[in-house]
């Protein structure tokens, strides 16, 4: 088990930076999870801790030690890929022992390994049979078994979720979670899916263009975005952004005056400053009969749905259209907006304060 | 009178049944959901109704048409197919105009143009009309195939997964593009999915898919306040409903080892109770308390943004709850928890079959 730093990776495919210039300290036991859209560098992060792809320049240490010119069997990492590849002809057992097997470990070695990993994934049941009949879910387990049996300083998972159904995913997303947390090996996982980032992760590296967008825990991103990608990538359904300006002495979002009182500190911090978005999560902003929250004046084509089971609506604003939570009970609602969970955006996306104490949300 | 009719759609592929009698109604204007694990025969149920497979048994009628035995491009549906099927040679244009100029279904070039600017505007694809397929990314191929299927004016739309293959932000804004799109021409869609969010972020009613057949369909509320069986649970909700092993000890319901047993009148049998029983909770019915409830101890946390879920392990099985972020939840800790079970369901544990009786009408959750 390790520590991670990494220091000034950069990695190009001709012109084009895939990692560039990334720093970042993981910690010994972490389940840290890269997160980001396609060709945002994380896959070509994890494949150069894992020794398959090589850095223009940069270091990567394990517990202090640098590991960038090692081979990858000497950096004792272990892979699991979105494909599970297993011996056919092997049992579940051998599978999982083959590469004790293949360092030489003695018997018993093997035995006592063999032992602990069946019960922590629970295989006993399976350790005879081969895989050609096993069900996806078992193969899964019996490939982590295989990846995490040698006591691996990392262990590296890249999308090994995004090829099944969502029931499989979800259960599985539980099992590896739970399973992390038991043996407490350093472990990095790769997906673009932020709701297995959230669930899964103690820190998230959320990654753009090569770059670490923020750095954090779950709460950090999500109650505590610095740009408007991580407020946009971050949380589900996504947040709404409205282009946001002080005129007359009113706040427009979208052209559209925001009413009521508790505007102050979004008029304060947009004074002087143009090509701000205020950025809310549909979850703040409530379509209610009078709750006191600053609201918006008019909006088109107000249409309550269903999601799940949760009430949502879809409204208008120009051409633009928005989302917010349905709590309204029959009467003449509006559009309130808590302003205390929004975030002001300015020209370049980068976080304003509106009021320091407003936005600290407790957590 | 039903727009769509299916009525008992039976295939085999081999030996293995697809399609076991599989029956639904959808009403003109509707967006219904077929929602079901893989392989349950949503694709194919669609196929048939496309014209593209034909079933052994059943007929399937359309605003009042006999389709069963009509050929494909008779049946006047569009399809979009979890694989994208666009023509690599042909521009975007081309690929999305194409069906205006099939045989039978022609379209006035001066209103192809128009439709061509409408639909591809919705889309958000109108600067990509004069690239070919390859060159565009997953989403934009998945729009350009949306794009072609709504061109035409359809009596029915059938989308097959078309939006399990993309990103997932991406998804939910085609999720968004797509009920808009819905509001504005008031289209009449089947929307299969294995996706209970997508499903629901759609589909005015779901229809539960296994094993070929249609085992519920309706409203959501509907639903949850009357699951036909155990396996309708186990598709609906997140996380889905919660199962609890537990046995009938005379009058009595009792979870494996645990205090207090509950009266089994509560349960509102409606006949005869086996003595192994499953009870079936939504979760949202589920309350978590300091003291007393029934024990149980954490197995894992997931975050899930504005709140986080938690899996409660025990002798009665294991089961999946939402929570709010501030309650104190750990990995390996014990949790105490409660529920009413009037809220409950009991089902056999064999036969999975629902024993209580349900008021029709009252939601749950």
């Amino acid at each position: 088990m390790a520590s991670i730093t990494i220091d000034q990776l950069r990695v190009s495919f001709g012109d084009f930076r895939a990692v560039d210039d990334i720093a970042l300290e993981i910690e010994d036991g972490a389940f840290v999870v890269f997160l980001g859209p396609s060709g945002c560098g994380k896959t070509t992060t994890l494949r150069c801790i894992a020794g398959l792809q090589e850095a223009d320049s940069g270091s990567i240490r394990f517990n202090g030690e640098e590991i960038l010119g090692l081979s990858p069997s000497a950096r004792n990492v272990a892979m699991v890929f979105q494909s599970v590849s297993l011996y056919p002809h092997l049992t579940v057992a051998g599978n999982i022992a083959f590469p004790l097997k293949a360092r030489g470990e003695p018997r018993e070695v093997v035995r006592r390994q063999l032992d602990w990993v069946a019960e922590i994934l629970d295989l006993g049941a399976i350790m005879k049979k081969r895989p050609g009949g096993l069900p996806p879910g078992a193969l899964q387990r019996v490939a982590l078994a295989r990846a995490i049996v040698r006591k691996p300083n990392v262990l590296l998972l890249d999308e090994p979720l995004s090829a099944v159904d969502e029931q499989f995913r979800e259960n599985m997303r539980w099992e590896l979670g739970h399973i992390q947390r038991e043996l407490g090996v350093t472990t990095i996982y790769v997906t673009h899916d932020q709701r297995e980032a959230m669930a899964l992760a103690d820190r998230i590296v959320l990654m753009r263009d090569g770059r670490i967008e923020q750095f954090g825990d779950a709460d950090d991103l999500y109650f505590r975005p610095r740009t408007a990608f991580t407020g946009y990538f971050i949380g589900s359904p996504s947040m709404n952004f409205f282009a946001a300006e002080l005129r007359d002495d009113r706040v427009l979002l979208e052209g559209t005056a925001l009413g009521g009182s508790g505007t102050e500190g979004l008029k304060h911090a947009l004074a002087g400053r143009e090509g701000c978005r205020l950025g809310i999560r549909p979850q703040n902003m409530v379509l209610s009969e009078a709750d006191g929250l600053p609201h918006l004046a008019e909006a088109s084509e107000v249409l309550p749905f269903q999601q799940g089971t949760e009430r949502l609506f879809s409204f208008k604003l120009g051409e633009r259209v928005f989302l917010g939570q349905d709590r309204s009970a029959g009467g003449t609602p509006e559009i309130g907006l808590d302003l205390s969970r929004a975030f002001l955006f300015d020209a370049q996306d980068q976080r304003i304060d509106l009021a320091p104490s407003a936005q600290e949300v407790a957590s | 009178m039903s727009f769509l009719a299916i009525d008992d759609l039976t295939k085999r592929f081999g030996s293995t049944p697809a399609l076991d009698g599989l029956s639904l109604d959808l009403a003109e204007g509707e967006v219904l959901a077929l929602l079901g694990p893989t392989g349950a025969g949503k694709s194919t149920t669609l196929l048939c109704v496309a014209g593209l497979e034909k079933a052994e048994r059943g007929r399937i009628h359309l605003d009042g048409r006999d389709l069963t035995t009509l050929p494909a491009n008779r049946r006047n549906v569009a399809m979009v197919f979890e694989g994208l099927n666009l023509f690599p040679t042909l521009s975007v244009r081309q690929n999305i105009t194409l069906p205006l100029q099939a045989p039978g279904q022609e379209v006035p070039s001066g209103d192809i143009e128009a439709r061509l600017k409408t639909v591809t505007e919705q889309l958000r694809i109108a600067h990509l009309i004069d690239r070919r397929p390859q060159g565009l990314s997953g989403g934009e191929t998945q729009r350009v195939a949306l794009a072609r299927a709504l061109v035409r004016r359809s009596a029915l739309y059938l989308l097959d997964e078309p939006l399990s293959a993309l990103d997932l932000k991406l998804r939910e804004d085609l999720q968004a593009e797509l009920r808009s799109l819905h509001a504005h021409y008031g289209s009449t869609l089947l929307y299969a999915t294995h996706d209970f969010h997508g499903a629901t972020a759609i589909a005015d009613r779901l229809a539960l898919v296994a094993k070929g057949k249609v085992i519920q369909i309706g409203r959501l509320q509907e639903i949850m306040a009357a699951p036909a069986n155990a396996a309708v649970g186990r598709l609906v909700g997140s996380p889905h409903m919660a199962f609890l092993r537990a046995r009938r000890q005379g009058d009595e319901i009792r979870l494996p080892g645990q205090e207090p047993s509950l009266p089994l009148a509560a349960f509102r049998p409606k006949a005869a109770v086996p003595e192994s029983v499953t009870i079936g909770v939504w979760p949202e019915d589920i309350s978590l308390v300091e003291q007393q409830g029934f024990a149980g101890s954490i197995y894992a946390v997931n975050r899930r943004g504005i709140d986080k879920a938690i899996q409660i392990d025990g002798d009665f099985g294991s089961f999946r709850k939402a929570v709010p972020l501030e309650l104190p939840a750990r990995q390996g800790m014990t949790a105490a928890f409660s529920f009413d079970p009037a809220r409950a369901f009991l089902f056999d544990a064999k036969t999975e079959q629902l024993l209580s009786q349900v008021q029709h009408g009252t939601a749950s959750a």
